[in-house]
């Protein structure tokens, strides 16, 4: 609902739809079922549950890493649940950023390289204006002296700035976190999500992030407790 | 910015260790064979071209084999020698009035400073197509050319002495060296002729000690020639004299004994007019018991059958040893594959297609294979090079 603050070209977030999505891991026994979920465009939404309730899964389905066995996930207009792996995919690479708890960051690749990954993956991504970009986004993350080194060489809070740098270095309308300060100390913790929110709103990005951290719920507009799994529900 | 090749070439960068046993592992593997392949090629080349250049040869009888390597390679001495008179003969040989082939002799049984010195006639030098680039061919008792390996490995040219070693050619014995004068120098040919010495039959015998001059200068009139002194210095001073110098002065007192037709000669290459003369010389020498002739192509053949059967050998050994790489190589990587295939994931989850992600771990495999090929054929092409410079194969 926020809008790109000025100076940066404007840029509306996603509106995200779920529908009585139903999934099961092949072989697994729990399966994930939810009644529906609505993000609005910009709005910050929160998901919590205990361990295997299926946050993750929830994550992966929205951006279509996988495909649900009912329901749909309609993404602005488009359902994407519906399309094939292809097209899922380059909406993905295009329109939303992933950021996990683990960090996931490539350790042969120095700090710029690793926030450059989309662009190497596709290198028709955002081709004009993305040479200042990296450089601008580090800079704001803090990265700027660190561009050169490799991951090995950071701590956690640095990586973890760095993982949501490459997240956001396509310009995505869709910001999705999966525990991203779950393996960062609570200090480091808030300043982190302070800034992946800053980022997020500068660009009025849409943001689900999964978090065991109840203490920052207050953060977030709408919370996604996935605790009683069968019946589902959102807030 | 970065690309799939740049993706590629940081992880081999990164794993440094491991891309650089893989690297050697492939570059082992491969370099051997490819040597021994190389070796075989170039080898094969100059020795059959030499043999096939060589129609006839005739030796005493003895080991046909040997008698190849003495006459066309200059290894080896055989263990009976035939005459000049062989030689001659050899060359009267006629049908219809007409000469059935030239006969040109050789003797080898010495060398100079460590080259075979090489007696034969003018004939020589044409039929191999030697030709001198410097100088001329030897024509006064004394005179030799050197090959352009010869000149270049001992630092000598036109004008410059050249030693005779006391000794003979693989072989233990006694004879005063003889002073030779290097009248010329041949043009490469890239064959033995560039590692040996040539001089006229007689300055070859004069080595051997079947010829000698008497010595008419002053013992004391200049300390050079002193040392260059025959015959007529060796009671007085035989500490002094270390050689024995054929000069114009004592040129001509040079004389040896015996009947000239007894005079020794190790081989004698035989060049047929045409076919028709070769077939009918052939027979005609065959019946001579005391002569032992063979056609060079047909005696390498008979050896490299068996070089070639080592050979196989060393190919099933060399598909085993590769075979074996071959698996560990996949492995190694099968094994580095799953170790990342954390990475794979998030590049999956990220947006990259499997595609993608193929094309960079086959560009970094490529690498890898390139890299070890470059490395194995950098250090063979290097050691052939060492080997050329050593050997002079
Ligand atoms: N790849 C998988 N195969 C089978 N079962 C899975 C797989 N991933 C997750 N699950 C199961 O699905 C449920 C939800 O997992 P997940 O979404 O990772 O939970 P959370 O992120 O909330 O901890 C769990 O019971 C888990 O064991
Ligand atoms: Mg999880």
């Amino acid at each position: 609902m926020s809008s790109a603050t000025p100076g940066t070209p404007h840029l509306r977030g996603a509106r995200v739809r779920c529908e009585e999505l139903g999934f099961r891991h092949p072989g697994g026994d729990s399966s994930l079922s939810l009644a529906s979920v609505d993000l609005e465009p910009g709005s910050r939404t929160a998901v919590i549950g205990p361990s295997g309730s299926g946050k993750t899964t929830l994550l992966h389905l929205i951006a279509g890493i996988l495909s649900p066995d009912r329901g749909t996930v309609t993404l602005d207009d488009e359902v994407i649940s519906g399309l094939p792996e292809a097209a899922r995919r380059r909406r993905r690479l295009a329109g939303i950023g992933l950021v996990f708890q683990e960090f996931e960051l490539l350790e042969h690749l120095s700090v710029r390289e690793n926030i450059s990954l989309p662009f190497a993956i596709d290198p028709a991504l955002g081709s004009e204006g993305r040479s200042g970009r990296v450089e601008e986004l580090a800079g704001r993350l803090g990265l700027g002296p660190l561009l050169r080194r490799h991951p090995r060489r950071l701590s956690h809070g640095e990586r973890q700035r760095v993982a949501i740098a490459r997240a956001l270095v396509v310009g995505p309308r869709l910001l999705l976190a999966d525990e991203p300060t779950g393996n960062l100390d609570p200090r480091t913790g808030a300043v982190v999500l302070d800034q992946l929110f800053a980022e997020a709103e500068r660009a009025g990005t849409t943001v689900l992030v999964v978090t065991h951290d109840h203490s920052l719920l207050a953060r977030f507009e709408q919370v996604i407790d996935l605790e009683s799994p069968e019946p589902g529900g959102g807030s | 910015m970065i690309g799939p090749v740049s993706l590629a070439l940081r992880s081999i960068t990164h794993h440094r260790v491991r891309t650089l046993l893989l690297v050697l592992c492939i570059a082992l593997v491969a370099a051997l064979p490819l040597a021994i392949q190389l070796l075989m090629l170039r080898h094969e080349s100059t020795i059959t071209t030499r043999a096939t250049d060589t129609p006839l040869v005739v030796g005493a009888p003895g080991s046909r084999f040997d008698l190849l390597l003495h006459s066309l390679y200059f290894r080896t001495t055989p263990a009976r020698t035939l005459s000049l008179a062989d030689a001659e003969r050899i060359g009267e040989e006629r049908i219809e009035e007409r000469p059935l082939a030239t006969a040109i002799p050789l003797f080898l049984d010495d060398t100079a400073r460590g080259h075979p010195l090489v007696g034969t006639t003018l004939d020589y030098f044409p039929f191999r197509g030697l030709q001198v680039s410097r100088g001329t061919l030897p024509q006064l008792l004394g005179d030799a050319v050197v090959g352009e390996e010869v000149a270049e490995s001992l630092g000598v040219g036109v004008g410059d002495p050249l030693l005779t070693d006391s000794g003979r050619l693989y072989d233990i014995g006694s004879t005063y060296p003889l002073r030779l004068r290097i009248v010329g120098v041949l043009a490469r040919s890239g064959g033995p002729d560039d590692r040996a010495v040539f001089t006229s039959l007689r300055t070859t015998w004069v080595v051997r000690g079947l010829g000698h001059g008497h010595e008419s200068l002053d013992a004391d009139s200049d300390p050079a020639l002193l040392l260059g002194t025959g015959e007529g210095a060796v009671t007085a001073s035989a500490a002094v004299r270390t050689w024995t110098e054929i000069t114009d002065e004592n040129r001509s007192s040079f004389h040896f004994h015996g009947e000239a037709d007894a005079w020794p000669v190790s081989a004698i290459i035989v060049v047929p007019r045409d076919p028709r003369s070769g077939t009918i010389l052939r027979a005609r020498l065959s019946v001579d018991p005391l002569l032992e002739s063979i056609e060079p192509r047909e005696v390498l053949d008979e050896t490299l059958s068996i070089v070639l059967r080592v050979k196989r050998f060393f190919d099933a050994n060399t598909l085993l040893v590769g075979t074996a790489t071959a698996l560990l190589l996949i492995l190694v990587f099968a094994l580095d594959w799953k170790v990342r295939q954390r990475e794979r994931e998030t590049l999956l989850k990220i947006g990259a297609s499997r595609g993608w992600i193929l094309r960079v771990a086959t560009i970094e495999l490529l690498l890898i294979l390139g890299a070890g090929a470059f490395v194995a054929v950098g250090s063979v092409i290097l050691g052939v090079l060492a080997l050329d410079r050593t050997f002079g194969i």
